[in-house]
């Protein structure tokens, strides 16, 4: 659907994107999500037309639009501002690219109304953007973009200003938008909960490159590099050095010297030789704190720092003997309430559960 | 475009106090001043005497004047759509400019208006009179064979008054387009409008508080800019202004002269809203 | 997309770029021709540095200008203040009498220049505020003030107001949100509504006239009054050292501006939009201030020397026409009498009529021609000379004693008179013009040019038909129209400031314009030819006049007499090619000029020639019949 090769831009002699591929197919919700000033945005506009690539091509439906005008692209934006004009009403901006195709009015009515319908706004055509609230603003901005039947839409931060519970109600409503009209949507954000939620595949981008590509269990459990690991939810990783590589685990020892033992099918176990430099990723939800070690799983010793109420969870803050910091989250009811600041104790989880990152 | 919460009766009303005072003093006082002489009669050697009458505002009505009035507007209006026509543009570039150059552009084209305009117009002579400097070289590379009357035509009062009113277009337009979000232009390009299409539903309505303030400021000044028509024009054009000013030198008529002032202002006022309504209509309009 | 934006872009500037030019082109032209030598700006004659020279030592220009920069600066300031601050007032609240306060707004933009003019003067003399710097400061402000407000508005209307919201939201007082906030965003509108204010100030003729006063005259007073002699070089010398001086500055403020930025990006690398208004707004108060204190420096050269020469407490208010004394003679009589002449000017007994009747009664003298002298007396504008005090009235001739608008000789003294004639450019056009009525030939089709003045040019009809410059039958004035009408597709020029300009350079092939002016345009363009239509000349004299509440009464006198000694008259004669009554200084004079018959026609045709006067109530009928000719 669309496709971007080998893609550049420089702004002002100073590289933003370096060598972008990345494919969006069919009916896809693929999400860009990365910090602030990672390109994202800026392949978002590139795509929509707004800023041309220094180099490269972006294909879409096989074919180079590259080199062509925003208004000549079969894709529509949905605004971080969402950019209403405020001198037409709800009516008037959602009816804009229909009566450019001048179409008759009956039909124009006819679809403005279906979309309106589509976004909950019925009765709402006469007002101008200053009149209605956030919330309606982005769904007019949703309205106004999907009218012109887009193959894809390009959603830019398009939930940022919302307050939290409109924002979780409007990611469901985008998610079902999105399945109803089987169009390509490519949205950016930098709420790696939203883009879970959401997406089919997610990009995470930083510096100009893709980090890692997929769907969003496997960026949650498999995170392929460092900044992924570390940017995608809460991670505890260790530095470490692989002692042994077998056939069914390998083992990795940390800064403390106690040895981590790591048993991931799925990974590649002849890119790793012993003494290679690696991190291993461990969730803290994946996590225990016990007093007394089980065998069988992996320990090791820790002093508890301090205890967070959460909700649903327990957090701990728990020290290395080297001083370093690790997450334990434990779900609420789970733990013994006894105040065990202070004491020594022992961080333990499932040989399966750790992740191996190559440094 | 604000929130009508924030159009409150309450507040801090200060701000507005030195130009009520300003105006109702300088302003309204000597406005009064003219009103009253425009019910006032004519004595015999042009003095005004404490005579009641009707009869300055009864003689306005004359097909004489009317058509005098008429010309006169017909002439403004030419001249304000060619300054917007060649401003528009021209502040769109200003605005668009690096920001570090805009200062720069813009001190540029105000600069010359500091040079006095009577100055510039007898510049613009020099250049556009049969023996001037047009002429004479289109006359030498051999395109004309007689000299063209670039002067004392229309054509010349309008160049005139375009040339000296053109900052008064600019201005405006240039701090409205500045302020223009670009946002609304990608999102209509986005929308599949060309560059033309956007600039027609998009760009100019949003500046339509620039285009307007630049219309007024420029359409207004023309009724009265005496000098223009006197000097490119040779005189031969009597605008409105040049009447008002013959009343009270020339014709030593000050009662008559007065009443004219006062329908002109109320003429003014007239179009104006008129001008108001029919943009406000346009607006309601455009919902289908 | 960029790409043909850029192609577009290019388009843009492309454009841009004539348009500056176009704007430039006059500014150019007048720089160019402030190295020409030749004093009639009409063509090129050769390079020179001489009006450069002699601006230095022309004081009052120097003082005009600098006069000019101060009332500018100070009235942009305030009506910048006042009108921005209303500006915002309006935008935001909504209060009762908006729309009244929106119209009063509007009417200093309306109101034609000469009735604010009046009104504002008719208002400052009620009140007894004298004329003069402030008086002007206060119309100008009046004038720029609504102007400021609708630009300031206009970019108002583009104004987010949550922005203030949220300064006020984090903390900030009305006042710090209005400095820090509001007035940084709104910055663009304040700096285009000042500049409009200053350069309405700097450029503004009509209002300055009448709320100006003695002693305190702007540059645009100052050029519009030089100009019946054409576009003095000096002038041209002057506005090109102005253009350079504003167009370094800005630029070397710019250069400024863009190191600094440099070196910020440096630092913080991000750049504020507001931060870059504010700069430019800083910078053009750098601008404004640079150009007051340099201003502050020539006034001060140039008052220390007029200081110096009349430290005196007794002063003199001279109001005169433009170009009719030269300012040795001045001079000479402040050095004799320790008395200091302020000296102002108007181009046409009317303006000054307007001026004296509005009440701008802080003249000692004028001068007045005969038929506004009529007018003067009648109206209770001028007082009895004491003609004891004048012991030089004896040298003036008889015959231009005892006129009719002064039959006993107690309101006037003579100046200068002179009259009106046919000049004919024989190159162009080879017909001798020995009458009126051959003015009406068809050959001259589109080729003439005649004074701007109906007197004169109703006149030529009456004269025509056989009447007189007088008349007064409304049936005899309406032949006169009629005649008038078909005489109009052979005017190509009215002008009564410099004819003599449109004759030299081959604009024109017949004029009918003021003797002095033939005489000038005879000097540069010696095929030029003048004729005296048979049917009688126009003939005028100016007069010295007292007006009534003259605070110095004796110094006038003392003026006129002065002005009077033979060798005073015959200097201010080879000045000026008007004819000279004072029969005693005939004695001191060029027999070339005596003998210059335009100057001093033959008595034949003096006697044949008419004086005017005033019409009273006929007055009115003129101006109907000069509207209806041009309104055609």
């Amino acid at each position: 659907m669309v496709r971007i090769e080998n893609v550049m831009k420089d702004f002002g002699g100073q590289r933003v994107i370096e060598n972008l591929n990345l494919e969006a197919k069919q009916g896809e919700f693929l999400t860009l999500l990365g910090p602030s000033g990672c390109g994202k945005t800026t392949t978002l506009r590139m795509i929509a037309g707004f800023e041309e690539p220094t180099g490269g091509k972006i294909l879409l439906n096989g074919k180079d639009v590259s080199q062509n005008q925003p208004y000549e692209r079969d894709v529509n934006t949905v605004f971080q501002s969402y950019a209403l004009f405020p001198h037409m009403n709800i009516f008037e901006n959602i009816a804009f690219g229909l009566k450019l195709k001048k179409l008759p009015k009956d039909e124009i009515k006819k679809r403005v109304n279906e979309a309106l319908r589509l976004v909950r706004l019925e009765g709402y055509e006469g007002r101008k953007p200053n009149e209605i609230s956030g919330g309606q603003k982005q769904r007019v901005a949703i309205a106004r973009a999907i009218i012109n039947n887009p193959k894809v839409l390009l959603l830019d931060e398009p939930l940022g200003a919302l307050d939290m519970k409109l924002r979780k109600e409007m990611q469901i409503e985008l998610k079902h938008l999105q399945q109803k009209l089987g169009i390509t949507f490519i949205y950016v954000t930098h709420d790696q909960e939203e883009a879970l939620v959401l997406s089919d595949r997610i990009a995470v981008m930083n510096n100009g490159k893709v980090e890692q590509l997929g769907n969003p269990s496997e960026i949650y459990e498999r995170p392929k590099t460092k900044f992924v690991a570390d940017f995608i939810g809460e991670t505890n990783l260790f530095e470490g050095t692989v002692s042994l590589v077998s056939e069914n685990c390998i083992k990795v020892i940390i800064e403390d010297l106690s040895e981590i033992t790591i048993t991931d099918p799925l990974l590649d176990k002849l890119s790793l030789k012993k003494n290679a430099n690696v991190y291993v990723a461990v969730r803290p939800e994946k996590m225990k704190l016990v007093s007394s070690a089980k065998e069988g799983m992996n320990k090791i010793k820790v002093t508890v720092k301090e205890k967070i109420y959460a909700g649903s969870v327990n957090k701990t803050i728990a020290a290395l003997s080297k001083g370093s910091e690790i997450t334990i989250n434990e779900l609420t009811g789970n733990t013994t309430t006894i105040n065990d600041i202070s004491k020594s104790m022992f961080a333990q989880w499932n040989y399966e559960d750790g992740v191996v990152i190559l440094q | 475009m604000t929130t009508n919460s924030l159009k409150k009766t309450k507040g801090p009303l200060w701000t507005l106090s030195p130009l009520v005072i300003w105006l109702s003093i300088l302003v309204a006082v000597p406005l009064m001043f003219v009103i009253a002489i425009g019910f006032l009669s004519r004595g015999t050697y042009g003095n005004v005497e404490f005579k009641f009458t009707l009869e300055n505002y009864m003689r306005i009505f004359n097909p004489l004047y009317l058509k005098m009035l008429l010309s006169s507007l017909w002439l403004s209006l030419i001249t304000t759509i060619i300054c917007l026509a060649a401003g528009y543009p021209f502040a769109y570039f200003i605005a668009n400019a690096p920001k570090r150059i805009r200062g720069i552009l813009l001190m540029l084209i105000i600069i010359p208006f500091w040079t006095n305009s009577l100055i510039r117009t007898y510049a613009w002579i020099t250049l556009l009179r049969t023996s001037g400097i047009i002429n004479s070289y289109l006359m030498q590379f051999g395109m004309i064979n007689e000299p063209i009357q670039f002067l004392y035509t229309n054509g010349a009062v309008v160049l005139g008054l375009a040339y000296t009113l053109f900052p008064f277009m600019v201005l405006p337009l240039y701090a409205s387009i500045e302020s223009l979000d670009k946002r609304y232009l990608e999102a209509a390009s986005d929308l599949g409008a060309n560059p033309w299409t956007t600039f027609w539903k998009i760009t100019v309505p949003l500046t339509m508080p620039g285009i307007i303030a630049g219309c007024i400021l420029v359409f207004i000044p023309t009724l009265g800019l005496f000098f223009i028509p006197d000097l490119m024009g040779g005189s031969k054009i009597m605008l409105i202004s040049n009447f008002i000013k013959n009343q009270f030198l020339t014709a030593r008529d000050w009662p008559f002269g007065s009443a004219a002032s006062i329908v002109l202002i109320a003429l003014t006022f007239i179009l104006l809203g008129v001008y108001v309504k029919i943009l406000n209509k346009n607006k309601n309009m455009e919902v289908l | 997309m960029v790409k043909k934006m850029k192609s577009k872009q290019n388009l843009l500037s492309l454009y841009s770029f004539i348009i500056y030019s176009v704007i430039y082109i006059p500014i150019i032209i007048l720089i160019v021709f402030s190295f020409n030598d030749s004093k009639v700006n009409a063509m090129w004659q050769g390079f020179t540095f001489k009006w450069y020279l002699e601006l230095f030592d022309n004081s009052s220009i120097v003082t005009a200008m600098t006069n000019s920069l101060m009332v500018a600066f100070v009235s942009a300031l305030i009506s910048t203040a006042i009108g921005t601050l209303a500006a915002v007032g309006m935008y935001k609240y909504k209060f009762r009498g908006k729309t009244v306060l929106d119209g009063l707004l509007y009417v200093p933009i309306i109101i034609p220049e000469i009735v604010m003019g009046i009104a504002l003067l008719m208002f400052f003399s009620q009140l007894k505020i004298p004329t003069g710097a402030l008086t002007l400061i206060l119309a100008h402000t009046t004038f720029s003030v609504s102007y400021v407000v609708i630009v300031v508005r206009s970019k108002l209307e583009g104004f987010d107001p949550s922005l203030e919201e949220a300064a006020m939201d984090l903390g900030a007082k009305p006042l710090e949100t209005f400095c820090k906030i509001t007035l940084p965003l709104i910055a663009p509108g304040i700096l285009a509504g000042s500049l409009l204010a200053f350069t309405l100030s700097m450029d503004d003729v009509i209002v300055s006239f009448f709320v100006s006063g003695p002693g305190f005259t702007t540059l645009p007073l100052q050029i519009f009054s030089m100009v019946k002699f054409g576009v003095s070089p000096e002038i041209n010398a002057l506005s090109t050292l102005m253009l350079i001086f504003t167009l370094s500055i800005a630029l070397f403020s710019e250069k400024l501006r863009f190191k600094s930025d440099k070196e910020e990006k440096v630092k913080e690398k991000i750049i504020f939009k507001e931060k870059i208004n504010l700069k430019s707004i800083k910078k053009i108060a750098a601008l404004f201030i640079a150009v007051l204190i340099i201003a502050g420096v020539f006034t001060g050269c140039s008052k220390s020397g007029s200081v110096a020469q009349a430290n005196s407490e007794e002063v003199l208010n001279v109001f005169n026409w433009s170009e009719y004394l030269p300012e040795e003679v001045i001079e000479k009589f402040e050095g004799k009498y320790n008395i200091k002449v302020n000296y102002t000017t108007y181009a046409s007994n009317e303006e000054m009529l307007a001026k004296l009747m509005a009440g701008g009664a802080q003249f000692d003298i004028a001068v007045s021609t005969d038929y506004m002298v009529d007018v003067m007396r009648n109206q209770n504008l001028i007082q009895e000379i004491n003609m004891a005090n004048i012991p030089n009235y004896k040298n003036i001739g008889n015959e231009f004693k005892g006129l009719a608008f002064d039959p006993e000789n107690k309101y006037t003294v003579p100046y200068m008179w002179g009259n009106a004639v046919v000049a004919v450019n024989t190159k162009m056009i080879d017909t001798e013009i020995n009458s009126y009525a051959d003015l009406w030939d068809n050959k001259l089709n589109n080729s003439m040019v005649v004074l701007d003045d109906q007197r004169a040019i109703i006149g030529i009809a009456l004269k025509k038909l056989g009447y007189s410059f007088n008349e007064t039958d409304p049936a005899k004035l309406e032949e006169a129209k009629n005649e008038l009408v078909k005489l109009k597709d052979n005017i190509k020029i009215y002008d009564s400031d410099s004819p003599k300009t449109s004759l030299i350079n081959g604009e024109a092939a017949v004029g009918y314009v003021w003797g002095a002016e033939a005489v000038l345009a005879q000097l540069e363009n010696p095929d030029i030819k003048v004729f005296f239509p048979e049917e009688g000349l126009y003939i005028w004299q100016d007069n010295f006049v007292i007006p009534n509440g003259a605070p110095n009464k004796d110094n006038a006198e003392l003026f006129i007499n002065f002005l009077l000694e033979p060798e005073i008259s015959a200097e201010i004669s080879k000045c000026f090619p008007y004819a000279n009554p004072n029969v005693e200084a005939h004695k001191l004079m060029d027999a070339e000029t005596l003998d210059n018959e335009v100057i001093y026609p033959d008595s034949e045709i003096i006697k044949k020639g008419e004086h005017l006067r005033d019409l009273g109530e006929t007055t009115v009928i003129y101006d109907q019949i000069w509207t209806e000719l041009k309104s055609n």
